[in-house]
């Protein structure tokens, strides 16, 4: 086990003792990593702009942090967002933001490398920058400042933060990280200046420096093109991808916080990439094409995860797990080891039907757990828009299958404001709760009920056009419209005969009208985001901090309209702020997809059909089967 | 099953993380160190542990424990008839290869057939204090002025009674700190040391005899730095004394005579 021998903290103990949760700011977990900073070429930092809690949860965190930290040249230490009672005290007492190891201030690292998972953490990007005294604007930085490098899924349409960035790693960590860092150490050793090594990481694969591309615009604001500003710019920049998933770096040795943080568990990753083309869905078109995991390779790994971290739950990750072609022999694989060690297994992103409820029977306890069901849409009709590959058969059966072995809860999760969705869609989701509760009622006898009925909570959140989708032209319905649809929700639930066992629960929609801004935004925006930090804007994502009222003014004082990026049609040929940015699938096949969608048309998945999206260009997983 | 009593150190940035995240961090190290601990019956087992006295967040200690239950002994099945003493320092040894520094694991018994858990047994703590005078002064607190601090707490301490005001889930409640504390003494550099009552009743916190000495009441946590040196039980069989929680109880250098006022 690594040693600190050195004991220093940033923070004083009282300073420690007057915020919650200090744990978050100490390091010195299992697993963290302590070396010489004076025996290494290059101090990297791992960025996480939210608090310790969820930033800990982050699977690429670990994967980055163990893969650099493998070699001897590089000390990969981590830093997250302080909250809010620790930064009020490092402003009050001018305390600089530092890494959790070292606990030195983040201006003496190399690079910083920000993951921007959500579009809601921009203003926490700024706060961390702004804490470390590091100049905001990427322009403003010079030799003296560290390189701020963003990676992750918000960066394949990086425009709305692009001026705070130096650079942009685009596409999964495993492939390139190690090149660039090489690239780096060699800049570093010849002393080239920071933009001189910019332009040449700029010629990395998946590197893109926003710096060295103009932007220009139409009179009517949409962008006319995204062009390099230099020669041997590269005019794309291809997202990086690996090809063979069982023979790459896995975290095999996380790092085990002591507080419980949001993903308190082994994190076993199955597969990436997903067969299914549910048109809203943006992850499932980003990391396309579906890669599994060998069988033989997930079960070692995962029991070599929970000896090393002493953790007693494993959840097998992925966006569909059904669709993992072993996955019964896997659970059968890691049942004995987990049950003779007390641990459980967790699933998400399961369809629910025989084999899965059998599977989930088996690891869980029914009794406490209850089953997801994510329909997103309430009638057929707009299912087949958003090409879910769901009928309602499927979720009746799957609901009287999980009734009869014995589960009484059950979880619905719909999105609102689904592009050509009507008030019948709607109240669609009111019928389907209805229809489970009767199955229930049906299938279940009074006497085997237990004294228990049956509980549906259906929950909807709004939909928000992301950019590499087929709804990347949808228009966003406005705050009014959402406000009206969860009337006709609720209305369509209280005519219910079983409305009493209905729950229904919402998101509040300005987050998401904010959402859907920077997710289609373009480089104007970098003004609004550091004015609204200016305001106060601060963990936007955090419902108890999000202030609308800080965004609407700064969008006022820079001359901007979020209507234009939010609640906007495009036209076919528009060109789009990330057109410069490929994630494997084609805007052609997207907009094929987008005209399908209006005329309620399904698509093949990947397992039954080639749609020819554009992703077997990077010729592996499912594309060359 | 067989009943083991450990005790630790926490020193170092561990310090900071609290009783219930220590409690997640040993369940945590059992399985790491693959220790055969026996597990609760019923719907949600969980792991036969249990700690003697929680720490504060912030303080550091030299010996705090805990009980286990193992179904066997690491070298040893459960078949193996307990003819001989199993072997703790493998034991020891098997957790510390797992352990955080800062956390060290420095003693292990075997505990007797029916001896109480450890936390009912703690009958009294033993603490190594000083102030934060920066922290004081934040609050208005004045400290005697240097050089008089210890007699000034002499002359506290030869009070008749000491009367405080104790936080219980009920409200707060007056009480009298004076024969709750068993041994008390203050360096001239400014180290309390304090021998105080713990346990589930008339528990006395430093902070709160140390508030009581300044004129007021419990301090805040910060205004501390908090070491404890030991955790007591009673004696078996003598009256007034006391021994560490692991200790031989016909070892006379680990016993401690209470003053007669008790």
């Amino acid at each position: 086990m690594h040693c600190a021998a050195d004991e220093h903290l940033a923070l004083t103990d009282a300073q420690l003792l007057s915020v919650e949760k200090p744990e978050r700011y100490i390091g010195h977990e299992v697993h963290a990593v302590y070396k010489d900073a004076g025996a290494v070429d290059v101090r990297y930092c791992i960025c996480f702009p939210d608090v310790y809690d969820i930033g800990m949860s982050n699977l690429a965190i670990q994967i980055i942090y163990g893969m650099l930290n493998e070699r001897d040249d590089v000390w990969c230490e981590r830093a997250c967002a302080p909250w809010t009672d620790l930064e009020c005290l490092m402003r009050k007492e001018q305390i600089p933001l530092f890494a959790l190891e070292s606990q030195d201030p983040l201006r003496e690292f190399d690079i910083l490398g920000f993951t921007l998972q959500y579009e809601l953490c921009y203003t926490n990007v700024l706060q961390m920058l702004d804490l470390a005294r590091i100049p905001l604007y990427a322009k403003d930085r010079t030799d003296c400042d560290p390189l701020i490098m963003g990676g992750g899924p918000c960066t394949y349409n990086p425009e709305p933060v692009a001026d705070f960035f130096d650079f942009f790693y685009i596409g999964e960590a495993e492939t390139g990280f190690h090149e660039m860092i090489d690239l780096y150490k060699e800049a570093k050793r010849d002393g080239l200046s920071r933009r001189d090594f910019l332009r040449r990481v700029a010629r990395m694969p998946g590197i893109y420096v926003p710096s060295l591309y103009d932007v220009t615009y139409h009179e009517d604001g949409t962008v006319r093109a995204v062009t390099p500003a230099e020669e041997g710019i590269p005019a794309v920049i291809e997202k990086e991808l690996v090809r063979n998933l069982s023979d790459c770096y896995y975290p095999l040795k996380p790092v085990v916080p002591f507080i419980r943080v949001a993903q308190d568990r082994v994190t076993l990753e199955i597969l990436r990439g997903c067969i299914r083309g549910c048109r809203f869905c943006q992850a499932g078109q980003l990391y396309k094409p579906f890669r599994e995991r060998d069988i033989e390779v997930l079960i070692r790994w995962g029991i070599a995860m929970l000896e090393n971290t002493g953790h007693e739950e494993i959840t097998l990750s992925s966006l569909s797990s059904s669709d993992y072609s072993s996955l019964a022999e896997l659970v059968e694989c890691l049942i004995p080891y987990c049950n003779e060690h007390h641990v459980n297994i967790s699933l998400p992103s399961l369809r629910i039907d025989a084999f899965s409820l059998d599977v989930m029977r088996r690891i869980q306890d029914i009794k406490k757990s209850s089953l997801t069901f994510a329909p997103e849409a309430g009638s057929q009709r707009l299912r087949n828009v958003i090409n879910k590959g769901l009928s309602e058969d499927d979720i009746l059966r799957g609901a009287r299958e999980a009734f009869l072995g014995g589960w009484n809860k059950v979880k619905l999760y719909f999105m609102l404001g689904i592009p050509t969705e009507t008030e019948e869609d709607l109240a669609g989701i009111g019928d389907i709760a209805g229809k489970i509760c009767t199955e229930y009622f049906d299938h279940v006898p009074k006497e085997e009920r237990g004294g228990r009925s049956v509980e549906v909570t259906a929950s909807s959140s709004f939909f928000v056009p992301k950019p590499f989708t087929p709804f990347q032209w949808a228009a966003m319905d406005t705050r009014e419209m959402y406000q009206e649809k969860v009337r006709i929700v609720k209305r369509s639930i209280a005519s219910q005969v079983n409305q009493k066992r209905i729950r229904y629960t919402y998101h509040m929609s300005d987050a998401s009208v904010l959402e859907g801004v920077f997710a289609r935004g373009d480089r104007r925006l970098s003004s609004a985001v550091l004015s609204a930090y200016r305001k106060g804007a601060v963990y936007d994502a955090w419902t108890e901090h999000f202030d609308m009222s800080k965004w609407l003014s700064a969008f006022e004082e820079c001359g901007i309209d979020p209507a234009f990026y939010a609640h906007r049609e495009r036209p076919k040929e528009e060109v789009f702020p990330w057109d410069h940015i490929r994630c494997g699938v084609g805007k052609e096949y997207l907009y094929r997809e987008w005209e399908r969608a209006k005329r309620g048309l399904e698509s093949v998945n990947c397992h039954d059909g080639c749609v020819q999206c554009g992703a077997a260009f990077y010729q592996t997983g499912c594309c060359v089967r | 099953m067989i009943r083991v009593r450990i005790r630790f150190e926490k020193k170092g940035p561990v310090r900071f993380i609290g009783h219930l995240d220590v409690m997640r961090y040993f369940q945590k190290v059992m399985r790491r160190a693959k220790i055969d601990i026996a597990y609760s019956e019923g719907y949600s087992p969980h792991q036969l542990m249990s700690f003697a006295m929680p720490l504060s967040v912030g303080a550091t200690s030299d010996a705090e424990y805990a009980d286990l239950t193992l179904r066997s002994f690491p070298g040893r099945t459960m078949d193996d008839p307990p003819r001989e003493a199993p072997d703790l320092s493998l034991l020891i040894a098997r957790l510390n290869d797992v352990m955080h520094e800062g956390i060290t694991v420095t003693d292990a018994c075997v505990l007797p057939e029916g001896a109480k858990k450890a936390m009912t047994a703690v009958c009294a703590c033993g603490w190594r204090v000083s102030f934060r005078p920066d922290v004081l002064r934040n609050e208005d607190i004045t400290l005697p002025a240097e050089g008089s601090l210890r007699q000034a707490f002499l002359a506290f301490l030869d009070r008749p009674s000491i009367p405080a005001l104790k936080k219980t889930k009920a409200g707060e409640k007056q009480i009298d700190l004076r024969p709750f504390i068993y041994e008390a003494d203050c360096s001239d550099d400014g180290v309390f040391t304090l021998l105080l009552k713990a346990g589930s009743e008339d528990n006395v916190k430093p902070s709160l005899l140390l508030g009581a000495f300044l004129g007021k009441n419990e301090l805040p946590p910060a205004a501390l730095v908090l070491h404890r040196t030991q955790i007591y039980q009673a004696h078996p069989e003598r009256e007034r004394v006391i021994l560490p929680l692991i200790a031989d109880p016909a070892d006379a250098s680990s016993l401690k005579m209470l003053p007669a006022t008790v």
